[in-house]
């Protein structure tokens, strides 16, 4: 089943580490997301191959915005 | 011949330098240092410690009644009320009431945190401080400059330059003082409780906001209506959205300018005949003592209210209940951080953060109301 | 006054100040959520 990464908060992309095709695991940084001045790591929520990215870094992100489905 | 030259070397200002100028020198000069290179409050500290040096130099007479430069700064900027509203301004135009209205429930954090600014005001006045001195040092546990001016200048003038650097210096060490009160009044288990998700917000609603809490709070007391009413007015520039260049005005150009003549004359209240007293030093000491019961005042609360209800709030965000804003909301999501690395606590400690600084704008309106000659 | 009645009158009064704040929010909601409802079907608003 695909899983999908969400922003866990609000604020604007400022390093992404995954592509399409990236394996991750479970507790691997995938992005970096800057949120009042301040840079916070987001860490991958399961284990899986990214299958699509749909944000780049410099993106504006809401939280709970779909950034990445993995398959 | 003698004569003349003596008279002459008493019109320079050597021959007037006190000791105690040299100190308040050296405490300009440390502001300074720290400003430019620790980064502390650099835009308030800097033009602070160089009013400093200023003030100290003899014969100026830069701070003399009705002639001096930064009298008139001082007198028609801060003592004239206008200044601190004005902060206030550009503060509401940069905050987001978002975080507040999607919780609401944490505002009572931001309450919280002000037990501390009364416990503080209860100990300065059993040490001998009269009422309204005690009401002033209490003020800086909100950790609010502007406000902690604001009261000043209408109660305790004399303090003012003290209790301004002490609330701008400990609100820059936030990041300092808080976490370990945090980590002591908290277990592990409390600091990874994971917020639920919040209700969304409308723009209505956040356009409604500053509106109706200007009605209520003016109402319910009146002493607080220059900062509040400043306070949501820029809040209702940022909302509305359709004055995108007064909203840029009220944050940037506004506060840059005003900020200037903020920091020149609080400086400049600083002579080293006022400001060396034991009386005035031991501000330092008793602000730094409000600050931190302050913190422990909203973690309990937060603790509290956690016994009664039933969607557990993460004691940490009690923190962000004094005003320091944005530093309190950071710190209490790097100690989330800390605990469970899936813990971003950021947006919710701002619904707090912001919550203090309108329970630091109410208390110190109380205090006007009930003390203001 | 005496600073017991000015430290127990603070505190009480800051509460009080903050429950009418949140009495507004939770009324402020409630009526957004209406009017919404009324003119277009759905609680949820333009963002």
């Amino acid at each position: 089943m695909a899983n999908e990464i969400t922003a866990p908060l609000p604020g604007k992309i400022i390093r992404l580490d995954i592509e399409p095709g990236t394996s991750i695991e479970q507790e691997t940084e995938i992005m970096v997301i800057e949120a009042m001045k301040m840079e916070t790591i987001v860490y991958a929520p399961c284990d899986g191959v990214i299958e699509k990215v749909m944000k780049k870094p410099g993106d504006e992100v809401e939280e709970g915005d779909l950034i990445a489905t993995v398959a | 011949m003698i004569n003349n030259l003596y008279s002459l070397l008493n019109t320079t200002g050597f021959v007037h330098l006190t000791p105690g100028m040299i100190v308040m020198w050296c405490i300009g000069l440390i502001l300074i240092y720290l400003a430019i290179k620790k980064q502390y409050e650099p835009l308030l500290l800097l033009p602070i410690g160089f009013g400093i040096l200023l003030v100290n130099l003899p014969l100026s007479g830069l701070m003399e009644p009705d002639v001096g430069l930064l009298w008139k700064f001082y007198h028609y900027g801060i003592h004239w009320e206008i200044i601190p509203p004005l902060i206030f301004l550009g503060i509401g135009a940069f905050t987001d009431f978002g975080p507040l209205l999607a919780n609401p429930r944490l505002i009572f954090l931001g309450a919280g945190a002000q037990a501390g600014v009364y416990l503080t005001f209860f100990a300065a006045h059993a040490m001998g401080y009269n009422i309204m001195e005690a009401a002033t040092i209490g003020m800086i546990g909100g950790a609010d400059g502007p406000t902690t001016i604001f009261i000043s200048s209408k109660l305790a003038p004399q303090l003012l330059g003290a209790c301004a650097v002490a609330a701008y210096s400990y609100m820059a060490m936030v990041p300092i003082i808080q976490p370990p009160i945090m980590r002591l009044m908290t277990t592990k288990a409390e600091r990874k409780i994971k917020m639920a998700k919040p209700r969304p917000v409308s723009k209505r609603e956040k356009m409604l906001f500053p509106i109706v809490s200007t009605f209520l709070i003016i109402l319910l007391i009146p002493a607080s209506a220059p900062l509040i009413a400043m306070l949501m007015l820029g809040n209702l520039f940022r909302e509305s959205g359709v004055v995108e260049r007064l909203k840029g005005a009220a944050q940037n150009e506004l506060m840059n300018i005003v900020t200037i003549f903020l920091g020149l004359p609080i400086g400049a209240t600083m002579h080293a005949d006022i400001f060396l007293q034991p009386k005035v030093l031991f501000i330092f000491v008793l602000g730094l003592i409000a600050f931190i019961l302050s913190t422990m005042t909203g973690l309990l609360l937060a603790k509290l209210m956690n016994l009664f209800s039933k969607e557990k709030i993460n004691p940490l965000l009690g923190a962000a209940g004094v005003s320091a804003v944005p530093m309190a909301a950071r710190v209490v999501h790097k100690v989330g951080i800390e605990a469970d690395k899936r813990n971003y606590l950021i947006m919710y400690a701002m619904g707090p953060n912001v919550a203090g600084v309108i329970g630091t704008v109410i208390a110190a309106g109380i205090f006007i109301t009930l003390l203001a000659p | 006054m005496s600073p017991g009645g000015i430290f127990i009158q603070g505190i009480i009064s800051v509460f009080f100040g903050m429950t009418l704040l949140y009495l507004s929010i939770k009324l402020t909601a409630f009526i957004v959520d209406r009017i919404a409802g009324k003119a277009k079907g759905g609680a949820q608003d333009d963002k």
